[in-house]
């Protein structure tokens, strides 16, 4: 059987055409070769041609570019051929240039060991001295003088670049002659990690500067709406993006596969993928299975073999489970089952996107959206490595993004919406990385504005006050008593942070809001797709211990969220409402929290926090009044429409702007504090804001027209977890009107229905809130 | 966000949480088996007497300025101005003899290269006493010329450099030889800093030997912009002097002046020689005593104990109590806690050369 023979299946066999709302074909492509206007080094060239490689065009754009000393992005697929379009003129330079190095930059341990072994191989082949080396957190104490001096190209990963640039002076021969720093997997820096990521470039920068040195920057990338900001954010430099791919690829089908056609409440995600990966592994497809946590990939197996006995008479073991941790001989050994032909199917985790690498495969198997579009292409890309024809198979949740992909498959094979986000304003992360840079060399307002911004001055005369800056000849230098790169995590935002910690391990780290949304004593808590129960918070010390736990239930955060504007920064009209942009105090109290099985409450447990305020920005719109007018002309509920208006902008916000939909919250409220004006503010669920809603505000027409076709054209009666139903509502989804949002969200547009003005009876509904 | 209030608040905020957290464990009922393996603990009761004797001292010196609570001098520098307390002590640090130590030197023929402890006890033992007894044998005669030349007309930097080849810098024997460069050459160093690197140095300890007798001066960093210029001074006086005696020096004084040169873009460079009492310390007493600190050291050595100390894992919290108030009093026990350490360094160094080498 083939990949068209199984599609067919989708199309037109009763048991599953029911439920396949789309098929679309993304046609095969041959591969376009580029030339160079002058030939790499003859070692490099002799390299190539023995492993029979010829260059894509866009290999060639990237080794120009760099010959040029341009900064790029590379945006091209997974398995183009990236890692060599950068180590290629990379190597030529250190070629020749004797005294050159470079820096590669990992965001995790496994992707460094992958590295090391391709430039080992290059090596080895050429004969060009580069001394690869890993150094990081692993990297023993006595090796390191040896690679600090001899090594010519370093790997390593942004934390323990944090932590050697106060070190700065043991590296100068090699900072000196830094001549390009690589960043690999690039769009993992966004959010938070990325925001702290910027300002660790940028110290980087500044002290090579000190040196004299300018390195150029090549960032590779996942594609992303805004690769050249992004890039340019990131960096602090002007990059340029390489995107046109030259890479061949196989045709490749790719299914939206819908389990809850017409809000069918009886169907079950995982259960569908589970069948599908059968019907596949039976037509003698090889195919990899992606869940979103460790339980569900042991369910979706165990399921699967279970069925391979019972209704196929096969051999279980043609199925298996793939987790983290595996020894590289183990990848290997289950890779050649596969080509052997025994092994026909893998179940992971989405936490292996990035690293498993196992070729000959014929499709992908992704139960429910991976979260962005980005990890989907990314998932979608492990099979048909080769250039044979493949399958995508996304299955989707009754989640609202899920649910409007299979409703709208032309906007999910549209060209990227997602922006990635960093945040260079941020005061926590903003102060934090000058704290780190003062403790590396003498900081100088003006001269460091290009690094740190244009409030460089403010901060440093706050940090003064304080007593962690001092000024001296040189320039302002640290003179506190702490190392600041272990006060600053590039994973936390604000000064205080509570850390999660299983047996010993911290497994993350928190802010104070997020800890008593999220951490409380008996609270369920997710990490990586594992289940944790949270055994202690303590308060003064900020620490939460968790155990891992099988538990069958799950618990909800109930609290009331109260939201004062402070200062309204910017405004524009957008259809009939005025949005506003601005910073905002919010305050949260969580008052008790919710045990539940499945969607059943099974009881609701008291908690004694006390509120929790931070400042943030956010975003905000007033209701029109004639829209306001028409909701009761027509006898609908205003507070349940912006309530459901307020769910659906939240649900759609993480397709535009790169974010979990924990990363913001919402609020809504008839009569808003202050104004008395029924209003919607979405806003940053981080102290000191991280550029979500400021991003979102200038792309708000792109976000409401989303978010209307979403709930619009959902095909339920009355709103349902598809579309206007929030799992994260703090009010437990009350009030809500769908056909109020509707309007609502259209009136956002310049769409409003024109009606007489009815007599107002404005309900009595208070305030909502959002916010995971 | 970007409001002059809010980084004066996140500032405000990283300064709780550097007081919420310092780098050292305070160990409750000073039941030494919590420490676990933390390296700087402090034992409640110590803990809760610190605190005491700096509420004492911020009370007793509420109102004066550095200049009246110490007796120093400001000296100006190409980089700025310094403010240094000299010291001087009656502590004698002998001069050796240059033609004892040169005699005292070919004695040990194992600085012959071929010649190990076993070989040596042989020849000894046939009454070959000196290297110059070797030099009648054919097998030994071109390498104890050489050696008999360098000790008996070498300058001491040859000498020094003869005895290294053969044993650490740390031997009793080169500690002896390094006494042929004369006691004018020595300079003992020590330095008080916020915390363990990439911090400031706020007090710089230097002694050297005047007549005989032990001066300590003291760069008593009076605010942060002193320091690059404190550096300054005491780098030059490095440059002066030949040999650097430290405790611990090796792995922490030196590499930390240098970083901190480093930080200000200027390059330091390592001293030529460089005697770290630590290193010696540990040979000679290291399996009689229980840790290697330098009041430990004393303790064992000199039969001193330190009564009132401040433990240097408080230095930190201390200068910061004076920065933020401005009050000397918390300075009063890191000037002589730092004078102890720079005087213990004269009074080992004294006994290492005069003890049974």
């Amino acid at each position: 059987m083939t990949v068209a023979d199984v599609v067919t299946k989708f199309a037109h066999d009763p048991g599953y055409c029911g439920h396949t709302e789309h098929i679309e074909t993304i046609p095969a492509r041959d591969a376009i070769h580029g030339s160079l206007a002058t030939p790499l080094p003859e070692p490099l060239e002799t390299f190539l041609s023995s492993r029979g490689i010829s260059l894509y065009t866009h290999q060639c754009d990237a080794i120009e570019s760099v010959r040029h000393g341009k900064d790029v992005i590379l945006t091209t697929a997974t398995a183009s051929g990236k890692t060599l379009a950068f180590s290629l003129p990379i190597i030529e330079r250190l070629f020749n240039e004797p005294a050159a190095t470079a820096l590669y930059l990992y965001p995790t341990k496994a992707l460094s060991h992958d590295q090391l072994k391709a430039l080992l191989d290059i090596e080895g082949h050429t004969g060009i001295s580069l001394n690869p080396a890993i150094y990081d957190g692993d990297t023993p104490a006595g090796k390191r003088p040896q690679i600090r001096s001899g090594s010519r190209i370093v790997i390593s990963n942004p934390f323990e670049l944090h932590h050697i640039l106060p070190w700065h002076h043991q590296w100068s021969g090699f900072l000196k002659n830094l001549a390009v720093v690589v960043i690999d997997e690039a769009h993992q820096y966004r959010g938070v990690f990325g925001s702290n990521m910027a300002f660790v470039i940028r110290r980087l920068r500044r002290i090579c500067a000190q040196y004299r040195n300018d390195p150029l920057m090549f960032l590779s990338s996942a594609t992303i709406a805004n690769p050249e900001e992004f890039a340019s954010r990131l960096t602090g430099k002007t990059v340029t993006c390489i995107s046109s791919d030259g890479s061949p690829r196989g045709m490749k089908k790719f299914i939206l596969y819908n389990p809850f056609p017409n809000n069918d409440p009886s169907g079950t995600t995982y259960r569908e993928s589970g069948r599908l990966l059968r019907l596949c592994m039976n037509n003698d497809l090889r195919m990899l299975c992606f869940t979103g946590s460790r339980k569900l990939t042991e369910l979706i197996t165990l399921q699967v073999r279970d069925d391979l006995i019972r209704k196929d008479n096969e051999d279980p073991s043609f199925v298996s489970a793939y987790r983290a941790g595996y020894l590289p001989e183990e990848r290997r050994e289950i890779e050649n089952q596969m080509k052997r032909g025994h092994l026909r199917g893998i179940v992971s985790t989405n936490a292996l996107e990035v690293g498993i690498d196992i070729g000959c495969l014929d499709g992908v198997i992704m139960t429910g959206f991976p979260g962005t579009i980005m990890s989907t292409w990314q998932q979608a890309g492990r099979a048909g490595r080769t250039r044979a024809d493949s399958l995508a198979i996304l299955v989707a949740h009754p989640d609202p993004l899920d649910q409007y992909f299979m409703n709208h498959p032309g906007e999910f094979f549209r060209s990227s919406h997602e922006h990635a986000i960093i945040d260079l304003n941020n005061p926590y992360i903003l102060s934090g990385q000058v704290l780190c840079a003062a403790a590396e060399l003498p900081i100088t307002p003006g001269a460091d504005d290009r690094f740190f911004g244009k409030d460089l001055d403010q901060i440093l005369m706050s940090l003064s006050g304080e007593h962690l800056l001092s000024i001296t000849r040189r320039g302002y230098i640290y003179s506190g008593s702490r190392r600041p790169v272990e006060m600053a995590s590039l994973s936390a935002i604000s000064a205080i942070t509570y850390k999660v910690i299983c047996n010993g391990e911290t497994l993350e780290t928190m802010d104070q809001s997020q800890a008593f949304r999220e951490g409380y004593e008996g609270a369920i808590l997710y990490h990586q797709g594992e289940k944790y129960l949270v055994l202690s918070m303590d308060p003064d010390h900020h620490i939460i211990r968790v155990e891992r736990t099988d538990l069958d239930y799950n618990t909800k955060i109930l609290r009331s969220v109260n939201v004062q504007i402070i200062r309204e920064e910017k405004d524009r009209i957008v259809g009939d409402s005025r949005l506003s942009f601005g910073d905002v105090s919010v305050t949260e109290h969580c008052t008790s929290y919710q045990v539940m099985r499945n969607d059943t409450v099974i009881s609701t447990e008291p908690l004694s926090l006390p509120p929790v305020t931070f400042n943030t920005r956010a975003l905000w719109f007033v209701a029109s009044s004639r829209v306001y007018s028409e909701i009761e002309r027509r006898g609908l509920d205003p507070g349940g429409g912006l309530h459901g208006a307020e769910h659906a902008l939240i649900a759609i916000m993480p397709f535009c702007v790169m974010c979990d939909r924990r990363d913001i919250g919402g609020f809504s409220s008839l009569a808003f504090p202050g104004s008395g004006e029924p209003m919607v503010l979405i806003y940053d669920g981080f102290p000191g804001g991280i550029g979500l809603s400021e991003h979102a505000y200038t792309i708000f027409e792109e976000i409401v027209t989303i978010t209307t076709g979403l709930v619009r054209d959902c095909r339920c009666e009355t709103g349902c977890p598809s579309c206007i139903y929030s799992p994260k509502c703090g009010n437990d989804n009350q009030p809500l009107d769908k056909e109020a949002s509707v309007l609502l969200l259209e009136s956002l547009q310049g769409l409003i229905p024109t009606g007489t003005r009815g007599t107002p009876a404005p309900g009595a509904h208070g305030i909502s809130g959002e916010n995971g | 966000m970007i409001s002059n209030t809010s980084y004066r608040e996140v500032s405000r905020q990283w300064r709780t949480k550097i007081n919420e957290s310092p780098d050292y464990l305070i160990v409750r009922n000073d039941s030494v088996f919590r420490a676990g393996f933390s390296s700087s603990y402090i034992l409640e009761s110590d803990y809760q007497a610190t605190r005491n004797l700096k509420d004492g001292l911020m009370a007793r010196y509420n109102g004066m300025v550095v200049e009246e609570v110490f007796d120093g001098t400001e000296i100006d520098t190409p980089d700025g101005e310094c403010f240094v307390i000299n010291t001087p002590t009656d502590i004698r640090v002998p001069r050796p003899d240059p033609e004892q130590v040169r005699k005292r030197l070919l004695l040990d023929l194992t600085l012959i290269q071929g010649i190990g402890p076993v070989t040596a006890g042989r020849l000894r033992r046939r009454g070959h006493r000196t290297i110059e007894d070797l030099l009648s044998f054919r097998r030994f005669r071109a390498r104890a010329e050489e050696c008999v030349d360098r000790i008996r007309n070498g300058t001491p930097a040859d000498v020094v450099s003869l005895i290294e080849r053969r044993h650490s810098s740390s031997h009793p024997l080169s500690l002896l030889a390094s006494g042929l460069y004369g006691s004018e050459a020595y300079l003992f160093l020590d330095r008080e800093t916020l915390g363990f690197f990439s911090r400031p140095i706020i007090l710089f300890g230097f002694a050297t030997i005047v007549n005989q007798r032990l001066v300590v001066h003291q760069v008593l960093v009076r605010k942060m912009g002193e320091e690059f210029p404190a550096l300054g001074l005491v780098g030059s006086r490095m440059k002066e002097k030949p040999v650097i005696v430290s405790y611990n020096g090796k792995t922490f004084d030196i590499p930390y002046l240098i970083s901190r040169a480093a930080f200000y873009g200027d390059m330091m460079e390592k001293p030529g020689h460089h005697i770290d009492l630590l290193h010696a310390s540990r040979r000679s007493a290291g399996h009689l005593v229980r840790d290697c600190r330098l009041g430990t050291i004393e303790q064992h050595f000199l039969g001193t104990r330190r009564t009132h100390d401040l433990p240097g894992s408080m230095v930190p919290e201390f200068y910061e109590t004076y920065l933020h108030s401005g009050n000397p009093g918390p300075l009063v026990p890191i000037v002589e806690h730092n004078l102890q350490d720079v005087t213990s360094l004269g009074k080992l160094l004294s006994l290492f050369l005069e003890g049974p080498a």
